[in-house]
């Protein structure tokens, strides 16, 4: 990150250096550069396109860097496979195609989980935050309103109790009071337990809400980025950011 | 009438055991394994090797399945898992594998057709007809097989994670899961499973190097019919099994024996999804 | 003025030359093979020549196998089934009407036309649209197996498993025999690597990549298959019918699935997609299999299984090509560099009066959807949805992921996709007409993804797009491309004429974007479906995007409705707006009033407008 970052004794969870990467020999993101300490919250605003999806499949291990670094938690996670990722703690909550509609609410939380003896305390901790959830456990998770499935990706990667959560998009097509839940439910998980959080949005406002540092994200190149302070009025400045 | 009712549910329990190893296998591998009819084959030629030492017939069936794990397992490492994004390729490669299988067993145990010893024989009296005790176990058989997979596959976690790669294998590796584990045990048990039908077949007919092949067909089109569901195969068994038994009574025994591939062929061109529905 | 546009195609590993080169160096080549088999005779004992004889009927058959599977993608284990209809024809009509010239060209025609019929129903049976290439190949699967059982249900008429042996039939010396099969060997794999070679050959290369693709560039990949199929049957029962007469004898084995598995496993080994690798495989390993099989009989299928899962595995290009590749690099500089050639390609703006965009009507919608709905079990997509556009028309469609858009694109680009309603493009319904068919009705779709052509390069992306109104010759490859006014302003504007030669896959994002417009404008359509034209690209490129668009619109009077996402692009060029959310059209009307609505604002509340 660059050097007005506020230095802080925080641990950093993730950290990309000189990242690209993208399809074949086509690059889709270019020289990347991010920094996301314990517990902190790192926005990546852009349109359609510009290869937000294509940096979180990177992390996550579904497509290999073209160059650059990747480390999670230290350690170079450069080219390991996704499920070895998702088993040291990352939580990735993909735009589409991200639960299993055939399968009950409760089979797609055990899926979360590394062994189903985990599972009573995972349902004790999701019902803390989507209460709902507990409630739907045997019906079939494709019968759930839009909203609620969302909710449910939500608490699958809450349950493993994840270091660190990549979210793509989460509040696309949802009524604004929906977006409203998850956003506090984002700022708490940050808050209490720890979590570090890369939240890929268009929406400005989820991001104002939510974020401690945002970056914008233009044609596969951050081209800006911010510290969000408290008082100023981040949502306005954004939109001007992004309007650019 | 009763024969032909008894024929019917004995053929389609036939033809579902041949089928459901071939089945689990495309499932979760989109792969469609041609070295199946070997696999088969391997399991008739358990039963002879059980003969020859003298041990209980039963036996042939466990050691078949142990067998066609091991050989499954070794098959998915060393080839399968570099095929996975040619599934066109994987049906030629396994389709090489059996020639070569194929011809091992020719080395090991010579060309000429032999013969194994029945764990059961006799008929007995049922519905006022008298028929064969055996072909009336591969109705239990079918049963088994069919609860075993919808125990494994419903009521354990590995079970649990391979419908999760059936479904939407990106998502689960995001979730931690190991596909690349999955498919192993997938092939490996679906082997086994091919093996242990080869040896069910064996006492209706007898072993010889190619007595897999004629399965091979009618269990592809079964499985392409029936999409990635075993009820939709233990229907399409029903359906297309009874159609080659009354096509083979009423009409004459070649007929019968294309019923299944030509019918098949037809449905899907008619309907893509075939038994599958929703 | 006349603008030309010129470069050179890319290499593909195989000789690109200039047709009178690639002539000479074709008849250059057959000339020395011909010799070699009018030698042969001379050299070889009769045993070796029986061997080739056969070895080179199944050569014959082999090269069909790698135009459908090599060329084409068509996995196929019909062609033995095919060789055993020709062996099977001469067999019965010798053995139960005897010999005569008569029967001969009757028995001749009647293979031809039997399995012909036959590919006809099998790539009906395999070839519509959605087929998996997994199901094709099972198809293909199942003839061989039918006809093997119709000739064991023949009993002394076909002669069941023993077959039928010693009809009189042509007979020749095997001298004879190997002149005359070995002449019609190198004469038709002559033809084939001219053909695959040609821009037909190039077209079927393109459907094996991406067929989809080029059913939306209104290229009929069905009825292509299908007509390929039938040719090949054709060939092969050709094979066979000779095969039946050279040994006078036919068995069930040569219809058999085993021995269609046999030619592709000689395609797979000799390098599919070459023409000369399989032709080369195939006499090579007959020749080898008929001396070591006889000396080691079981180990030597063990060898060739074990060769072919291998190569299979590790080098599923076959022998061939690196064979040929280390070869090309001791050649001479100078003749390798001819191999390289210069395959010069000129694009030139048509002439008006070439342009065949359909006249617009004004005064009726170019494209009119009427309750068009889309449902998938339960969950409806689309409900309902009623647009008409008129031409010179500029409709934006916009709502959230999820709304519909892509689906509502895919249900008037293809037929098949809506569950009802009914949907006209330039005043006709579309019914459920293919994506190719709807393509001749005046409809060009660009796709979200660029789905291009990524091994091609960009002339050769431009060549299949005219292919709908420039027949692709079957011999040649064209030097000079007309494209409509309209593509190549973009071409130039763009800068994309500095990268005809290079390959799509290393374009940037922007340049494959106005590729694929490119790309959908040489379809000459009126009405213009374009899915986030926009995504990913600069704002300098989404400026001018716009520009082209709205001068579509304005000058040329296309009906254009694209997807965006992007409220500043769609302020720029729409002349109307409709907005979709959860599959119900919820508003349409002028850009200003839709904009600010309180609908869209509450869609899009916390979004950037």
């Amino acid at each position: 990150m660059s050097e007005n970052t506020k230095k802080s004794d925080k641990a950093t969870v993730l950290e990309c250096r000189q990242l690209s990467s993208g399809y074949d020999d086509a690059t889709v993101i270019d020289n990347i550069n991010i920094q996301i300490t314990e517990g902190q919250v790192f926005g990546i605003l852009g349109k359609n396109g510009m290869g937000k999806s294509t940096l979180l499949k990177t992390i996550m291990g579904f497509l290999k860097p073209i160059n650059g670094e990747i480390y999670y938690a230290d350690q170079p996670i450069g080219g390991l496979e996704p499920q070895v990722l998702a088993r040291r703690g990352i939580a990735y909550i993909p735009q589409e195609a991200a639960i299993f509609q055939d399968l009950t609410v409760e089979e797609n939380l055990r899926l979360g989980l590394p062994s189903d003896r985990l599972l009573p305390s995972g349902m004790e901790k999701v019902a803390a935050y989507f209460p709902i959830i507990p409630q739907r456990r045997k019906q079939f998770a494709g019968t759930l309103s839009g909203g609620e499935q969302k909710m449910l990706l939500m608490a699958r990667a809450l349950m493993s109790d994840p270091k660190l959560m990549l979210v793509d998009e989460i509040s696309e097509g949802l009524q604004p009071t929906m977006v409203e839940n998850i956003t506090q439910v984002l700022g708490q998980v940050a808050a209490k337990e720890n979590t570090s959080v890369l939240l890929v949005e268009q929406n400005v406002r989820l991001v104002t809400r939510v974020a401690h540092s945002v970056a914008l994200l233009e044609i596969g190149r951050i081209v800006q980025e911010m510290q969000l302070d408290d008082g100023a009025d981040n949502e306005l400045a954004l939109t001007e950011m992004m309007r650019v | 009438m009763n024969y032909l009712f008894l024929d019917i549910i004995t053929t389609a329990a036939i033809l579902f055991i041949i089928s459901s190893g071939l089945l689990i296998i495309f499932g979760v591998m989109k792969v469609i394994n041609f070295a199946h009819g070997v696999f088969l084959t391997i399991g008739g030629y358990s039963s002879l090797v059980v003969t020859r030492f003298d041990w209980d017939p039963w036996f042939s069936m466990p050691l078949a399945f142990v067998v066609g794990c091991l050989l499954g397992a070794f098959i998915e490492r060393a080839i399968l898992r570099f095929l996975y994004h040619r599934p066109l390729d994987a049906i030629l490669a396994t389709w090489g594998l059996g020639i070569v299988l194929g011809q091992l067993i020719i080395i090991a145990f010579g060309r000429e057709v032999q013969f194994a010893d029945r764990p059961v024989s006799g008929a007995v009296e049922l519905l006022g007809a008298f028929y064969s005790q055996y072909r009336l176990l591969l109705i239990i058989f079918a049963v088994l097989v069919a609860a075993a997979m919808w125990l494994l596959l419903k009521g354990t976690r590995i079970g649990l994670q391979t419908r999760a790669v059936i479904m939407n294998e990106p998502l689960a590796r995001g979730l931690g899961i190991n596909s690349s584990r999955v498919r192993l045990i997938t092939f490996s048990f679906g082997a086994g499973l091919a093996c242990l039908a080869g040896a069910f077949i064996t006492p209706l007919s007898s072993v010889d190097p190619n007595m897999g092949l004629p399965w091979l067909v009618s269990a592809f089109m079964l499985v392409l019919v029936s999409g990635n569901s075993f009820l939709a195969l233990a229907i399409a068994c029903l359906v297309l099994g009874g159609a080659q038994v009354l096509a083979s009574t009423y009409i004459n025994p070649i007929i019968g024996g294309l019923t299944i591939a030509v019918l098949a062929a037809l449905l899907l061109r008619l309907r893509p999804k075939g038994f599958a529905y929703d | 003025m006349t603008r030309f546009i010129g470069g050179v195609e890319a290499d593909h590993g195989y000789l690109v030359l200039p047709l009178h080169v690639r002539f000479r160096a074709v008849c250059i080549l057959t000339a020395l093979a011909l010799i070699v088999v009018l030698i042969g005779p001379f050299v070889l004992d009769p045993y070796t020549q029986s061997v080739l004889v056969r070895a080179f009927l199944l050569a014959v058959t082999a090269l069909t196998v790698d135009l459908l599977w090599g060329t084409t993608g068509i996995l196929t284990f019909a062609q033995g089934a095919f060789f055993g209809i020709g062996a099977y024809a001469a067999g019965l009509m010798f053995t139960h009407v005897g010999y005569t010239a008569g029967t001969v060209l009757f028995a001749l025609l009647a293979a031809i036309t039997v399995s012909m019929l036959v590919a006809a129903f099998v790539g009906w049976l395999a070839f519509w649209q959605g087929a998996t290439s997994l199901y094709v190949a099972v198809v293909t699967l199942v003839l061989p197996i039918v006809v093997v059982q119709l000739i064991y249900s023949g009993g002394s008429f076909t002669g069941s498993s023993s077959g039928l042996v010693g009809f009189d039939a042509p007979s020749l010396s095997m001298s004879g025999w190997f002149w005359f099969t070995g002449t019609l060997m190198v004469l038709l794999t002559a033809c084939a690597w001219v053909f695959i070679r040609s821009d037909y050959g190039r077209m079927l290369n393109a459907i094996r990549d991406n067929e989809t693709r080029n059913r939306y560039l209104g290229i009929p990949t069905s009825h292509i298959k299908i007509t390929l199929m039938m040719a090949m049957a054709a060939l092969a029962s050709m094979a066979g019918f000779i095969y039946a007469c050279v040994g006078t004898i036919v068995a069930p084995e040569h219809a058999g699935f085993v021995f269609g598995t046999e030619l592709v496993i000689y395609v797979a080994l000799g390098g599919r997609g070459t023409v000369l690798g399989p032709v080369i495989g195939t006499i090579g390993l007959e020749w080898a299999s008929a001396y070591i099989s006889s000396i080691l009989p079981f180990v030597w299928t063990i060898i060739i299984g074990t060769i072919f899962v291998v190569v299979i595995v590790i080098m599923p290009e076959g022998l061939l090509p690196p064979i040929w590749r280390t070869l090309s690099k001791k050649l001479p500089s100078r003749l390798a560099k001819a191999a390289k050639g210069k395959g010069a390609i000129t694009f030139y703006p048509l002439a008006e009066s070439d342009i065949k965009t359909f006249p617009a009507n004004m005064s009726q919608p170019a494209l009119d959807l009427s309750s068009v709905t889309k449902r998938y079990g339960h969950l409806k997509v689309l409900q309902g949805i009623d647009i008409a556009v008129m031409p010179g028309e500029l409709v934006g469609i916009v709502g959230p992921n999820g709304a519909g858009k892509t689906t509502l694109m895919r249900c008037i680009s293809d037929g098949l996709e809506r569950s009802s309603g009914v949907i006209k493009v330039n005043g006709k319904d579309i019914g459920q007409k293919s994506p190719a068919a709807i393509t001749t009705l005046g409809l060009g779709r660009s796709f979200q993804n660029t789905s291009l052509f990524e091994s091609l390069s960009v002339s050769e992306c431009l060549r299949l797009a005219r292919y709908r109104h420039w027949q692709p010759s079957k011999t040649d490859t064209a030097d000079r491309i007309g494209l409509p006014t309209a593509a190549m302003e973009v071409l130039e504007s763009t800068g994309l004429t500095s990268q005809l030669d290079g390959k799509v896959n290393n374009l940037p994002h922007g340049m494959k974007r106005a590729l694929e417009l490119t790309m959908v404008l040489s379809l000459e359509p009126n009405v213009l479906l374009l899915d986030e034209p926009t995504a990913g690209l600069t704002k300098a490129d989404r400026l001018m995007i716009g520009n082209i668009l709205t001068d579509l619109q304005t000058r040329l009077g296309l009906a254009i409705v694209l997807i965006e996402h992007d409220f500043d692009f769609v302020k720029q060029v729409c002349s109307r707006l409709v907005v979709l959310h959860r599959g119900e059209l919820v508003l349409d009307g002028e850009v200003q009033e839709v904009v600010n609505s309180d609908l869209v604002q509450e869609i899009y509340s916390g979004h950037v407008e």
